[in-house]
């Protein structure tokens, strides 16, 4: 059977859409917290053509869409290409082989333009995509979890958790000051780089904004007066097709070093599932790196479990270079 | 648990878990050798790893969790690169993948501070629990090790001139060696082509002089179009079983893909290892490489054991926080 690998464009919106719908639904087969929604067809062409913007490559076989793949090509403290749980799917029927062919065809280009750290995010329940990603050389690089809004399990610290607005910037930058410098200890390991001063006071800014809206929760865990800990809640993620419905997101959530382990954080987490709740969401979602080896205890220990994950491959950059021409 | 340099006091009881280990493995992977399941015998291989590379031994009070061993090396396409290799790795009765976890945790430090941001674990296929847990500090895939019987090679032949190469091919030879490492570079394997080194091309040709190595090339249009490199398992190793011959280096131009050349000669070499008096042959290739794969698999190779990679971004040696 004729296999073509074509740029993605436009024109394949709407199969793409069809075949998007077909994962989807088999993917909530497996987990039927993932939205409905996304089963339709014309819901899904419609993610596709807000998500599916940067280049890729749409699988044709005998002239018939077979899969897609398209990564958004993102600069920030590197270059890095993601697909994002819309950004790839195969038809049902088709090998999941194909996720190997189309990356092979698509990941060219990314790394022709210097784009050498590549992010694919996937359902953790789609066994068949992960083995073959797994088998392309990523490795697992972050998990997506989600739970309902009941109370966690686990001992509460006596701490003060407070709702903070923008008057507590400074105590707020303190504590994720403290969660960057973990994330560059073994074996997370992530470099922590520091933007321009320019950057930086943007950043600063548009956080002052964001505490002082109330979409948003900051809530600040106080030990004698001092920051110990720090959650932030949010609305989700738009177009994230492994978002749950009525979810609200938990993006960071950290407790100093010092004042770990002593239920510092499940005081937060329970903070934090009430104001939810008092919000008229009904689950609660939460990213976390797989190698940090506190988080992988920690969430699941409070119920909370994997959606999706994120993996991750790093090219060898002197790709670029050799590549055996003068051999 | 406590996490300690590994030292040579360790070692025996490394070698009893290496050994349960191994029977674990075995009793998966009933080929593999029988010798390893015995600790006497794999003290030799830990007493020879130790000075190679770094290693961290776990404790809890029962004794030895577990322990973790690197081999450094410099010499791999010219980057510093980490492996643990099979018997650089075990774990004690009821301790799981997070002792793995730990275990990396304490080791990865020493291996950046030596400028190792390559790191690579040799796993046992069948081994679920320890490559989910390598999967799950974002190890991906990078290898299979790979092995299959004597049994005849089916598959479509091509009216083939297959002949065997000595020293005076070897700049022949040496070119398919080239178009091997220039295929490497291509989507979706991207492996950088290093081969500059003079010193590779001298050892070419001493492999093409040496008696009990064969190099099986295919011939078409009076050129040489393909080569496959089989030669003795250099020692006894854990991931292959006695009376195993070693497939090198396998590569086919790309018109000469497709057309039965490497299914001749693959022919070739299973009936040379009939002739030699082996049993199994084993080698390795990329798992992205997407040719490669679906030709070894399609002729019954199955994989023994895996290499997973991770790379670390070299930005943490200076961007880890405490410089702020």
């Amino acid at each position: 059977m004729n296999l073509q690998f074509v740029p993605f464009g436009r024109e394949h919106y709407e199969a793409a859409g069809a075949v998007l719908a077909d994962m989807h639904r088999l993917n909530r087969k497996r987990e039927p917290r993932l939205a409905e929604r996304y089963e339709e067809a014309t819901v899904a062409r419609e993610v596709i053509a807000k998500t599916c913007t940067g280049p890729g490559v749409a699988a044709l076989r005998n002239g018939r869409l077979a899969g897609y793949l398209v990564a958004l090509l993102e600069v920030d403290m590197e270059r890095v290409a993601v697909v994002l749980p819309s950004g790839a799917a195969i038809d049902p029927g088709e090998d999941p082989e194909l996720y190997r062919q189309m990356y092979a065809a698509a990941a060219e280009r990314w790394v022709r333009n210097g784009y050498f750290a590549h992010y694919v995010h996937v359902a953790s329940s789609d066994r068949d995509a992960i083995r073959a990603w797994f088998s392309l050389g990523f490795g697992r690089y972050s998990i997506y979890n989600w739970r309902d809004l009941s109370r966690a399990p686990g001992l509460e610290a006596e701490v003060e958790v407070r709702r903070v607005g923008a008057d507590a910037f400074d105590d707020e930058e303190k504590l994720r000051s403290g969660l960057r410098r973990y994330n560059a200890t073994s074996p997370i390991l992530h470099p922590l780089v520091h933007p321009s001063r320019g950057q930086i006071d943007a950043i600063f800014e548009a956080e002052r904004q964001q505490m002082a809206d109330d979409k948003y929760a900051y809530f600040i865990a106080y030990r004698a007066d001092e920051p110990a800990g720090l959650m932030i809640l949010e609305p989700p993620r738009p177009d994230y097709v492994l978002t749950p419905d009525r979810s609200v997101y938990l993006h960071i959530a950290f407790v100093e070093d010092a004042a770990r382990s002593g239920g510092v954080g499940a005081a937060l987490v329970n903070r934090g599932l009430a104001w939810a709740r008092e919000e008229g969401y009904e689950l609660c979602t939460v990213g976390y790196f797989s190698p940090n080896l506190l988080a992988a205890r920690f969430w699941p220990s409070k119920g909370f479990r994997p959606l999706g994950y994120c993996l991750e491959r790093r090219i060898d950059e002197r790709i670029a270079w050799a590549r055996g021409e003068d051999a | 648990m406590e996490i300690i340099p590994f030292a040579a006091e360790h070692i025996p009881a490394a070698a009893a878990l290496l050994a349960r280990r191994h029977a674990a493995d075995r009793g998966r992977e009933p080929a593999l050798p029988e010798r390893f399941e015995d600790p006497e015998e794999c003290i030799p291989f830990l007493q020879d790893l130790l000075p190679k590379g770094c290693g961290v031994a776990a404790f809890r009070r029962q004794g030895l969790a577990g322990y973790l061993i690197t081999v450094n090396d410099a010499a791999h396409h010219a980057q510093r690169r980490a492996l643990i290799p099979l018997e650089g790795h075990a774990i004690a009765a009821g301790e799981d993948g997070e002792t793995y976890r730990e275990m990396y945790a304490a080791l990865a430090p020493a291996l950046l501070r030596l400028g190792i941001f390559d790191h690579q674990v040799l796993l046992p296929v069948s081994d679920r629990n320890a490559v989910e847990a390598w999967f799950s500090l974002t190890f991906g895939e990078r290898m299979h090790v790979a092995g299959r019987g004597l049994e005849s090679v089916k598959g479509e032949l091509a009216d083939v001139d297959i002949r065997l190469a000595g020293p005076e091919q070897v700049e022949e030879v040496w070119g398919l060696f080239a178009g091997l490492g220039r295929y490497n570079t291509t989507p979706p394997l991207f492996v950088p082509d290093i081969y500059e080194d003079e010193a590779w091309r001298k050892e070419l040709e001493e492999d093409l002089r040496r008696p009990e190595n064969a190099f099986w090339t295919a011939y078409e249009d009076g050129e040489m179009a393909a080569v496959m490199y089989i030669r003795p398992t250099a020692r006894m190793v854990f991931d292959r079983p006695p009376g195993t011959a070693n497939l090198s280096i396998a590569f086919a131009r790309k018109k000469a893909r497709h057309g039965g050349f490497g299914t001749a000669l693959l022919r070739r070499c299973v009936a040379w290892a009939r002739d030699n008096g082996y049993q199994r042959i084993a080698l390795d290739y990329f798992t992205y490489n997407l040719l490669g794969a679906r030709f070894w698999q399609g002729h019954g190779f199955r994989p023994v054991a895996t290499i997973l990679q991770r790379r670390i971004d070299p930005r943490i040696a200076w961007a880890d926080g405490t410089n702020e």
